[in-house]
């Protein structure tokens, strides 16, 4: 019993870390708490075999990443889910990379958290690996199977999009105003 | 030196160029305020993202931790189940101790006949149990066959685009002399499709209903499918069904094709030839073919007259009739009865010496041959037609219910078999399921409280084992599928893992086992989602 609650102290310590992830990778609410649900019953089976070194929290992560993508492949297969590098890198090489703007941060989250839900799964799972997985170039390209500049230019693309998107949801002009005024002002 | 790209510069902004590149941007980036503006707004934009990503999951609620189930809850389970009959059969039979002889007429539950009745049930669902749900399969199967056979029949008369097997059906009915130019079609969902004995068709008729009665006269082809076809009337052409029972009583000047669990020539009059597909196929004492006939089904019976030459394949293969030239029967038995008359020769291919039976009053103008099949050829079901008509209609039922199954249950789509431990682990739950469920029942069943429990777990228990090849079959047709480009449709892999399955259950040895652990596996993942799934509901 003691073994059940030192774990239900750790699930409820974590947990919204863990759904939070399944949910960028998985794109839906629902299937993320099933894979949070399962992380945290895998993780309950496999803490024997867990190195006391590592945090736990790194440990559940990658638990639930692993299935999470396992999931995803499941659905669709690897290399079609990701795509060409070739071709992504075309689209990736538009002009203009204004970012989102330091004034989006925390007014527009829900916002910017709608956008990457409707992201293509091949650019929301590198995304969310990325900025809520906190994974460098290195690991993401390990875990996709897929080459480090893959993933630049998906990461890449992934932004665009969702400027794109933010755009169209937003007020045309104070978006533009912000993004376009810095540029002009230090262009020579 | 040109402006580097936007991959670069996110890359850069991410910490992720390699030194060396990152080098030549910074070098770059000092003389050219445009790259160091769009750096600067890219790692802010990077910034934002993981604040916002963040953001969402800060109110998420926080359900329950559910501890994966053990052994021992499973152990524990079953004990309480035991207990709670236990102590429920205790509590009844105290009861009924307690009151006085005088009123023991007042208990409802001293009754014998509602003991007898609530036994009745349970024994009826244990022995007869299986066969209702073969039979319910059975019919499912065959309807799914009309319809499917109907569909074409129907897609071919609206001159539609439709593939080759349609074409193949026209091209019976076309390669056959037809008086009929033109279609008539009727169809009714539930009630019967009846050509009354006055009226006259010059058409070929498509008949489609529950109950096909044909009384009058058609001067074309008769296409009939549904469950009960009945032929009494007169048909110039050619006569093609499908339905559960076949019966023809009338007049047919071409050949007729019938196919179901029993098609019957009775006093019937056939111009040309007879092919019939069934368990039992038989031609009546009244009934006459001018042409050849041939029968393919468990039992194929001929006691009125062919013609010319008839073959008979199925495993009783009975002849009582005359027959005015050959007879060619295929079978475990074949029989001549005194009756019959046989024009040509008779041969047997049976299974062994002695089974070619020719009564002594027959009279046979040719030979008598008994051809021994080689007996592991022939003693195996593999040769008869009727073996491989109940493997379509059982993997059409079975796929029919498992798209159904799996439309309701779309978690039954996802469930996978990562590993040998998993099957391991399905194989062992299913098994101890198969074994403790008939017995938890059983005990709960001695106290009449549990009755009703004992039947549901009985039924759920025939409902699980009869889904489990569904089950097991769409993990293994999505294997086997996996390398598609695109995600097949769940009915493609169910499809796929039941033709693999059935191969795999028929397979002559080791087609037992294999059934066996199929069946036990997919049980045990359907015990286990279950099991998982009410553990979530009541704690959650």
């Amino acid at each position: 019993m003691t073994e059940v609650a030192a774990f239900a102290e750790l699930y409820a310590a974590h947990y919204r870390q863990v759904r939070g992830l399944c949910r960028q990778l998985l794109g839906s609410t629902e299937r993320a708490e099933d894979a949070a649900q399962e992380s945290f019953v895998r993780a309950f089976r496999a803490q024997a075999s867990r190195d006391p070194a590592q945090p736990f929290i790194a440990w559940i992560m990658r638990i639930a990443r692993n299935h999470c993508l396992d999931l995803l492949r499941r659905r669709s297969r690897e290399r079609a889910l990701f795509g060409d590098e070739e071709v992504e890198t075309v689209a990736a090489e538009a002009p203009g990379a204004d970012g989102l703007g330091k004034a989006l941060s925390t007014e527009r989250a829900a916002e910017v958290n709608a956008a990457v839900a409707k992201l293509p799964e091949r650019y929301r799972v590198p995304l969310a690996l990325a900025y809520f997985g906190d994974q460098d170039y290195d690991e993401i390209a390990a875990s996709l199977g897929i080459t480090r500049n893959h993933v630049g230019v998906l990461l890449c693309r992934a932004k665009q999009m969702l400027r794109q998107a933010l755009v169209d949801v937003n007020d045309h002009a104070t978006l533009r105003v912000v993004g376009g005024r810095d540029l002009e002002e230090e262009t020579p | 030196m040109t402006c580097p790209s936007e991959v670069t510069h996110s890359m850069y902004a991410d910490g992720a160029l390699s030194s060396r590149d990152a080098m030549l941007l910074e070098r770059h980036a000092a003389t050219c305020a445009a790259c160091r503006a769009r750096i600067e707004a890219l790692r802010d934009e990077s910034e934002v993202l993981r604040t916002a990503l963040r953001h969402a999951e800060d109110l998420a609620p926080i359900p329950r931790f559910v501890p994966p189930p053990s052994a021992r809850d499973f152990v524990v389970l079953i004990a309480s189940v035991v207990l709670i009959s236990g102590f429920s059969r205790a509590f009844w039979s105290t009861l009924a101790a307690a009151i006085p002889t005088e009123l023991k007429w007042l208990n409802p539950f001293e009754s014998g006949v509602l003991f007898d009745r609530a036994t009745d049930i349970v024994k009826f669902i244990v022995f007869e149990g299986p066969a209702m749900w073969t039979a319910t399969l059975n019919f499912i199967g065959a309807a799914l066959i009309v319809a499917f056979v109907a569909w074409l029949a129907y897609s071919a008369a609206r001159h539609r685009a439709f593939p080759g097997i349609a074409a193949a059906l026209l091209a019976v009915v076309v390669a056959l002399p037809s008086v009929g130019h033109a279609f008539e079609i009727r169809r009714s969902e539930n009630g019967p499709v009846t050509v009354a004995a006055d009226e006259t068709i010059n058409d070929t008729l498509l008949a489609l209903g529950e109950t096909v009665s044909i009384d009058g006269n058609i001067n074309g082809d008769l296409l009939a499918f549904g469950r009960e076809v009945t032929v009494r009337g007169n048909v110039t052409g050619n006569v093609v069904t499908g339905a559960q029972s076949v019966t023809i009583e009338g007049t047919v000047g071409g050949t007729v094709l019938g196919a179901g669990e029993g098609v019957r020539l009775e006093n019937a009059r056939v111009g040309r030839d007879f092919y019939g597909w069934g368990n039992g196929v038989e031609i009546a004492s009244g009934a006459n073919v001018a042409g050849n006939a041939m029968g393919f089904g468990s039992t194929v019976d001929v006691d009125g007259r062919v013609g010319i030459d008839f073959k008979g394949f199925g495993k009783m293969v009975n002849v009582s009739g005359a027959v005015e030239r050959n007879v060619d029967g295929f079978g475990q038995t074949v029989t001549v009865d005194s009756t019959a008359r046989i024009g040509g020769n008779v041969t047997g291919h049976v299974d062994s010496a002695g089974d070619l039976k020719v009564a002594d009053g027959a009279v046979v103008a040719g030979s008598v041959n008994e051809q021994v099949v080689e007996r592991e050829q022939r003693r195996n079901h593999y040769a008869t037609f009727g073996y491989y008509f109940g493997q379509v209609i059982r993997l059409a039922g079975l796929f029919l219910t498992g798209l159904a199954l799996l439309w309701l249950v779309p978690i039954l789509r996802e469930v996978s078999l990562p590993n040998a431990t998993a099957v391991l682990r399905s194989f062992g739950i299913g098994l101890a399921a198969a074994v403790t469920l008939p017995v938890a029942a059983l005990i709960v069943c001695i106290t009449i409280v549990g009755i009703p429990l004992a039947i549901l777990t009985f039924v759920l228990g025939a409902i699980g084992l009869f889904f489990s090849k569904a089950v097991i079959a769409q993990i293994i047709g999505r294997g086997v599928l996996r390398n598609r480009p695109t995600p097949p449709h769940y009915a493609a892999t169910l499809f796929v893992g039941l033709v693999i399955v059935i191969v795999a259950i028929n397979l002559p040895w080791i087609g037992g086992l294999a059934n066996l652990i199929l069946t036990l596996t997919g049980f045990g993942i359907i015990v286990s989602l279950i099991y998982a799934h009410m553990n979530r509901d009541a704690t959650a």
